[in-house]
């Protein structure tokens, strides 16, 4: 009987432990998500960490053995895991992004990699062209998507350039110092990822060509990385940020300030008014490639001017206007080789305005016979190449034959050569 | 007997289950392997190990894991820190990636400090030059940087390469190179590849050792000799390998003839005109390189060289037509014009088709024709000269508007590359 009794509890305990078995086996860990699955990427609510059910064990009079903490045992190819892990362990921020992105780039890197078509030599262009912008389709998304991912997880924008350049560049670091570091770099990286999306949300990148659609979707776009930057900065910041950047519209031969040397206070009025003129994004990205046509006269020009006419009273405002006529930038840039002092660029620039004007007046003026006209215009001329020859000394050769062939112009209707050594006489 | 025996089973079985119900708690800890690890990462601070799903109906003492937080490796000296990092395991890569940012964050700091002062006159300092400025920042910082790189070179070495990703970069160049062999038997593709990687080794080596030991890091006459010699012996070795035809095929698809077409914007060549152009042009090319080999002795030469250049090219325009037959040979110079090439780009923006572009280009052509002749027209004096040219270029405007549409237009008149530009030009 008492056989039988520990026989049922036997096999009572078998259906117990196997119950037991069964349902522990059932809830253990997954098998490891390869990388390449995609899985690891897809948004996920399962618990990083499982679920901490804590139940207290039975107390034991064992010693229990102390595992050494392992870096495997925070590492995982599951970025949200990882973030995670790296918190839990209290690892710096600074580190950490460090880690995520190179995880990361790590992890797509293979993926990023475009694939070799070997074309046949009678494959054409429209076909190579036609693949290429698939290909750069795919990798643009795939940046995205892994920009996407250190976003959420980071809170902000980040990538392995960032801290590279934020290093190696001092320049960025003068420019965006004004700014913790922390913010600096990542405005620099919210930049980077915006330049980004535009690259792959613009295809006048591979074109070249902008329609007035893509301008203004662009603005659009503008607009809204402003409002991003936003988030990161104070007004304050972002006003800074903004006047600061428009100091690159100085290499895009929208604004020029050549000859003025402009004070603090003015050069930031100026990048300050511009900000309503023209945005720099805009004139580095898109306007860069379009067939300069001369000055500037449309109404938001206009309105710049006034603004900055405003700001710096009229002297000064009239040599930013000087700054902006080619003539005088060419005089400047002579006079700037010829190691002369600018008040002689203003002397030529002077010169060759009131040399024009006549010019146009003689060419005018009804009274004057041909013969009398033609008389007139070497008259000037000769007259302007030997103030102008004073003026330069040994110099004028070259002013005369490189930056100075207007002059050669002033009588051209009345077939004037003569040489700069005859004007030097 | 039956149930003594039965009992007995029993008892083992519940041993055996109880052991196996351990294993898995085990398992799902989550600290064994790394495996394990990566599906389920362990919280080395909060996760309590096996304990945490239900009552062990044994006492067993289960292995804890030490508690870890960052400051235990974390240390100011970057040395001791990165040693700590790979005492835990820490990957080197990963150590080189940490320890960097640490760095990083100092030198960051002490740049801040250094650059403070101008950070107050920006404006000011910017307004008397860019270039200025970045000369100050980089005066400023540059033993900051320097310092940096010491500390990197010091602590850290040179980045060393993932072994994996070496290894995955081989494999795609190696299938790379196979694929622009495809259209050989698969036999003889590498052993064409190798006679590649022979020639490739070699010329690299030359110039590396032009680097290290020339002063003009140019190769040596004799070296560039000894390279020439291993090319012929390559090119005899491949002539071996290959039949008369897959060898002339080789010769062909390598030359730099066999490009002839890729710049075409539009045209594609049919296999055979791609052949025989591609036979044309490289005919041509060794030509011209024969013709080249020395430079002219002088002016006459220099002169005569010229000519010899443009009838060779003449008769390759020509050789060219009679191959193509003259309607395709026209559309094969029209879609390597430039002009044609950006009409046809811009259009293509407006989603305007090809025939459209033909007819701009071909307008384009007529009023080119004109203003050349305006230019020759000696009966013009230069006004009259200019008036008309202008009055050519105000009609093609007028005409192109109307073909293409005034948005169209408006855009390619901005993105033109040079004949709008020219045409009203004296």
């Amino acid at each position: 009987m008492r056989n039988h009794k520990t026989l049922l509890l036997s096999l009572t305990l078998n259906l117990v432990f196997a119950g037991m078995l069964l349902f522990v086996q059932g809830r253990g860990p997954k098998p490891m998500t390869s990388v390449t699955t995609g899985e690891v990427f897809a948004p996920t609510n399962e618990p990083v960490i499982p679920a901490a059910t804590v139940v207290e064990t039975a107390p034991s009079n064992a010693v229990p053995t102390v595992i050494p903490f392992q870096w495997a045992m925070l590492d995982t190819n599951n970025a949200r895991a990882y973030v995670v892990n790296l918190r839990e362990v209290d690892c710096p921020e600074h580190v950490l992004r460090e880690l995520l992105v190179a995880k990361l780039d790590k992890q797509f890197r293979p993926k990023l990699q475009t694939a070799f078509v070997n074309y046949e030599p009678w494959v054409g262009r429209d076909r190579r062209d036609a693949d290429r912008k698939i290909e750069r389709g795919r990798v643009a998304g795939l940046r995205g998507e892994q920009a996407a991912l250190i976003r959420e997880l980071l809170g902000y924008d980040w990538n392995s350039e960032v801290s590279r350049e934020w290093n190696r560049e001092e320049s960025a670091g003068v420019f965006l110092g004004f700014l913790s570091d922390l913010k600096a770099q990542q405005v620099m990286a919210q930049v980077m990822a915006s330049v980004q999306r535009i690259e792959e949300q613009f295809p006048f990148f591979e074109t070249r060509i902008v329609m007035d659609e893509d301008l203004e979707s662009f603005g659009s776009f503008r607009r809204g990385i402003s409002t991003e930057l936003g988030k990161l900065l104070t007004p304050q910041e972002l006003d800074e940020l903004e006047t600061r950047a428009q100091l690159g519209l100085l290499f895009s031969d929208k604004i020029h300030l050549e000859g003025m040397d402009p004070t603090g206070a003015e050069l930031r009025a100026i990048m300050h008014a511009s900000l309503g003129y023209q945005d720099v994004l805009a004139a580095v990205l898109l306007e860069r490639f379009q067939r300069n046509e001369g000055p500037d006269t449309s109404p938001k020009w206009r309105e710049f001017e006034t603004t900055v006419s405003a700001s710096l009273g009229a002297t000064r405002f009239a040599d930013f206007q000087r700054a902006q006529d080619k003539d005088f930038r060419e005089a400047f840039e002579f006079t700037k080789r010829q190691d002369l002092p600018k008040a002689v660029a203003v002397t030529l620039y002077d010169a060759q305005r009131n040399a024009e004007a006549q010019r146009r007046e003689i060419a005018t003026d009804q009274t004057l016979t041909p013969e009398e006209r033609k008389i007139a215009l070497e008259v000037l001329q000769t007259a302007t190449a030997a103030s102008l020859a004073t003026t330069l000394g040994k110099q004028f050769t070259n002013y005369f034959n490189g930056k100075g062939q207007w002059i050669k112009q002033l009588s051209s209707a009345a077939n004037v050569r003569r040489t700069s050594q005859e004007y030097r006489r | 007997m039956n149930a003594r025996v039965i009992t007995i089973f029993s008892a083992l079985l519940n041993l055996a289950l109880v052991a196996g119900i351990v294993g898995a708690l085990r398992q799902s800890s989550g600290r064994v392997t790394k495996a394990e690890v990566e599906a389920f990462p362990a919280n080395a601070k909060k996760v309590k190990p096996a304990a945490d799903v239900m009552p062990s109906p044994v006492p067993v003492a289960e292995p804890e894991v030490e508690d870890f937080d960052w400051g235990k490796v974390a240390d100011v000296d970057f040395k001791k820190y990165r040693d700590q990092l790979l005492a835990i395991g820490c990957p080197e890569n990963t150590t080189r990636v940490i320890v960097m940012a640490e760095i990083n964050q100092v030198y960051s700091e002490r740049r801040r400090a250094a650059l403070a002062t101008m950070q107050a006159q920006f404006w000011d300092l910017v307004g008397r030059g860019p270039d200025k400025l970045q000369k100050m920042a980089e005066e400023a910082t540059k033993p900051i940087e320097d310092e940096r790189r010491k500390v990197i070179d010091d602590v850290l070495g040179s980045a060393k390469s993932d072994p994996e990703e070496e290894a995955a970069n081989k494999a795609r160049a190696l299938a790379n190179n196979r694929a622009r062999y495809a259209w050989l038997p698969e036999e003889k593709r590498d052993q064409l590849l190798a006679l590649d990687t022979q020639l490739n080794e070699a010329n690299a080596e030359m110039w590396r050792l032009a680097r290290e030991n020339n002063k003009d890091r140019q190769p040596t006459a004799e070296a560039k000799a000894k390279q020439k010699e291993l090319e012929q012996q390559i090119k005899l070795a491949r002539q071996q390998l290959l039949t008369p035809e897959e060898f002339s095929e080789f010769e062909l698809r390598n030359s730099n003839g066999a490009n002839w077409a890729w710049g075409a914007s539009g045209f594609e060549p049919t296999q055979d005109e791609w052949r025989q152009v591609a036979k044309l042009q490289k005919q041509h090319n060794d030509v011209l390189t024969e013709l080249n080999t020395n430079k002219p002795a002088n002016e006459d030469e220099k002169k005569a060289r010229a000519a010899e250049t443009q009838r060779l090219n003449d008769e390759l325009a020509k050789a060219r037509e009679a191959a193509l037959g003259p309607e395709r040979a026209a559309e094969y110079a029209r879609a390597s014009d430039r002009d044609y090439r950006q009409v046809r780009t811009v259009l293509q923006k407006f989603g305007l088709e090809d025939t459209l572009a033909r007819e701009v280009y071909e307008l384009q052509r007529i009023a080119m024709k004109q203003a050349d002749a305006l230019r020759n027209d000696k009966s013009f004096d230069a006004e009259a000269r200019s008036a008309a040219l202008a009055a050519v270029q105000q009609e093609t405007e007028r005409t192109l508007a109307q073909t293409m549409g005034s948005k169209a237009f408006n855009t390619y008149k901005k993105y033109d590359e040079g004949w709008f530009g020219r045409l009203g030009r004296r």
